[in-house]
């Protein structure tokens, strides 16, 4: 058996945890607010350190170009948007994440692949689309598009194309759909990293930023409608669905259902 | 020869008996042998030599019993869109023609004015034909009885509008009570694996994912101490044995599975 090791999402999906909870303005006193503050930029700069040179991330913490993948990516681009809106990292902290925010999604727009979306792995393109990465990459974009400052790539010829082409080719999300990384890219510099994509709460979570994006045609916007009015009809049955299960999964649909919410 | 009594004076233009329909063609036959005493109650269903016209009468009755129906369909609108549901999924085009603009409130008053509407007409319709030949108590019984028919449907339509919007506050609540059993069994705040087994694993990934579900979630209320304490479970654990992922899991229990071992 392979000792442990670290996985860069932890790290993303801790911060984005810490800096919403920060947010919420009612978890620490002021005096356990420095305390917080200190704990989230170390998080913040430790995964600020395994950014590769080309902008993405690895699952692993050995920075190298064919350790590159868009899962480790996207969680990165997301916690990094939430830590420029946050009050808890200072102004040079926040520049520099913000570089490296734009960096990462320079390097998500040059891999995208129209009419298939983003593989795991770009070095190793496929088939079956990774609807759930998919979605959740789109959310994470949509992000990184509100800040301020970082944001001149929602200009770009190529992601306005991408954008178009991706609304073009989505399709609705039943609630049982998932893909997993496959068997042939699940060796990452000689670890383990097998990831789970849910389909559902991500199309969520992704439509509801995307039918508010004013960047979009008029019949973009109605294709968004009409896949999140499909989609809708299916919430009802989620309880049912989720009566057992694992608990991330169950974690990521409260996510996907509470950004519907909130942009309903 | 005397007319039969059925055809008589209180046949009106809304007769939809079929038997009386019968007696009505036999009564025209009878009048043609009798021209001295014509059907002079039946002043819309007569032709212009003054005789019963029988496609008169059928068109008067079709039209009583189309009114009826309509009336009918009308006041149980909700029930039967949500009859009809499964309809609809399969042609989610239908509800994509409702502009997302359109709060699911306004969608619900419309539905909910057609059916008291209905009920109302209903109502008038019946109690026009049960109380045509009843006395003054009977008539007030048919009222009663009416109203309370309608009540009834009204009640139920309303049930079933209920049924038919996807009620997002409900879902995330159910979501999230599920969601809480995972840290049910805890001492110390952590989420574990698999919220269905309270002998399953706290992990640091998990309690993080689930962190920021808690945090997303618009319509309920979470305790500030009750965050606090699975972020101080985080930091703890973090602090043990940094980002690791953790070990002996069930597989899929993460959503990567750490417990894939890959010979390197």
């Amino acid at each position: 058996m392979e000792p442990p090791y670290v996985r860069t999402e932890i790290s993303s999906w801790v911060l984005a945890a810490y800096l919403k909870a920060f947010r919420s303005g009612s978890i620490w006193s002021k005096t356990e607010s420095t305390v917080v503050t200190a704990r989230i930029s170390g998080y913040l700069n430790e995964l600020l350190a395994w950014q590769d040179r080309t902008g993405a991330w690895g699952p692993i913490t050995d920075v190298a170009e064919p350790n590159d993948r868009t899962y480790a990516t996207v969680v990165a681009v997301w916690a990094l948007a939430e830590a420029e809106e946050s009050p808890a990292i200072e102004t040079d902290l926040k520049r520099k994440a913000g570089q490296s925010m734009q960096n990462a999604v320079d390097w998500l727009i040059r891999n995208y692949r129209p009419n298939y979306g983003w593989d795991q792995n770009p070095r190793q393109p496929g088939s079956d689309k990774f609807n759930g990465l998919n979605y959740q990459a789109m959310y994470a974009l949509e992000k990184a598009e509100k800040i301020d400052g970082y944001n001149s790539f929602k200009n770009l010829r190529a992601y306005i194309e991408l954008k178009s082409n991706f609304v073009e080719t989505m399709e609705p999300m039943r609630i049982e759909e998932k893909t997993v990384v496959p068997s042939t890219d699940l060796n990452v510099g000689g670890k383990a990293c097998w990831a789970t994509f849910l389909g559902y709460p991500w199309s969520l979570a992704g439509l509801s930023e995307l039918r508010q994006d004013p960047s979009l045609t008029s019949a973009e916007r109605r294709k968004v409608r009409r896949v999140l009015r499909i989609e809708l009809d299916e919430i009802g049955e989620l309880p049912k669905y989720w009566e057992k299960g694992y608990t991330w999964a169950l974690a990521e649909t409260v996510i996907g259902v509470s950004y519907l919410s909130n942009a309903l | 020869m005397e007319l039969p009594k059925a055809v008589n004076p209180q046949v009106d233009d809304n007769i939809q008996d079929a038997g009386l329909r019968i007696i009505a063609g036999h009564a025209e036959k009878l009048q043609a042998e009798t021209p001295t005493q014509p059907l002079q109650t039946v002043p819309k269903a007569k032709n212009a030599s003054g005789l019963v016209n029988p496609e008169e009468l059928q068109r008067l009755s079709t039209r009583a019993i189309l009114g009826g129906g309509l009336f009918l369909i009308l006041s149980n609108i909700a029930t039967i869109l949500e009859l009809m549901q499964d309809g609809f999924k399969a042609l989610g085009i239908v509800f994509s023609i409702i502009p997302q603009q359109i709060p699911s409130w306004m969608i619900v008053t419309a539905i909910m004015i057609a059916v008291v509407a209905g009920n109302l007409l209903l109502g008038r319709f019946l109690y026009t034909r049960f109380t045509r030949h009843a006395i003054s108590t009977h008539k007030v019984g048919a009222a009663v009885f009416l109203m309370l028919l309608g009540s009834v449907l009204i009640l139920a339509n309303a049930s079933s509008v209920a049924r038919l919007r996807p009620n997002l506050p409900r879902v995330t609540n159910e979501l999230v009570s599920n969601l809480l059993r995972a840290t049910a069994a805890s001492q110390d705040g952590g989420f574990r694996t698999d919220y269905g087994s309270p002998t399953s694993r706290e992990d640091a990934w998990t309690t993080a994912q689930s962190v920021q579900a808690l945090l997303s979630r618009a319509h309920i209320h979470i305790k500030s101490g009750f965050v606090l304490v699975s972020i101080t479970w985080i930091e703890i654990t973090l602090d043990l044995v940094g980002l690791q992922i953790q070990w002996n899991l069930p597989m899929s229990a993460l959503k990567s599975r750490p417990g894939c071992w890959l010979p390197t």
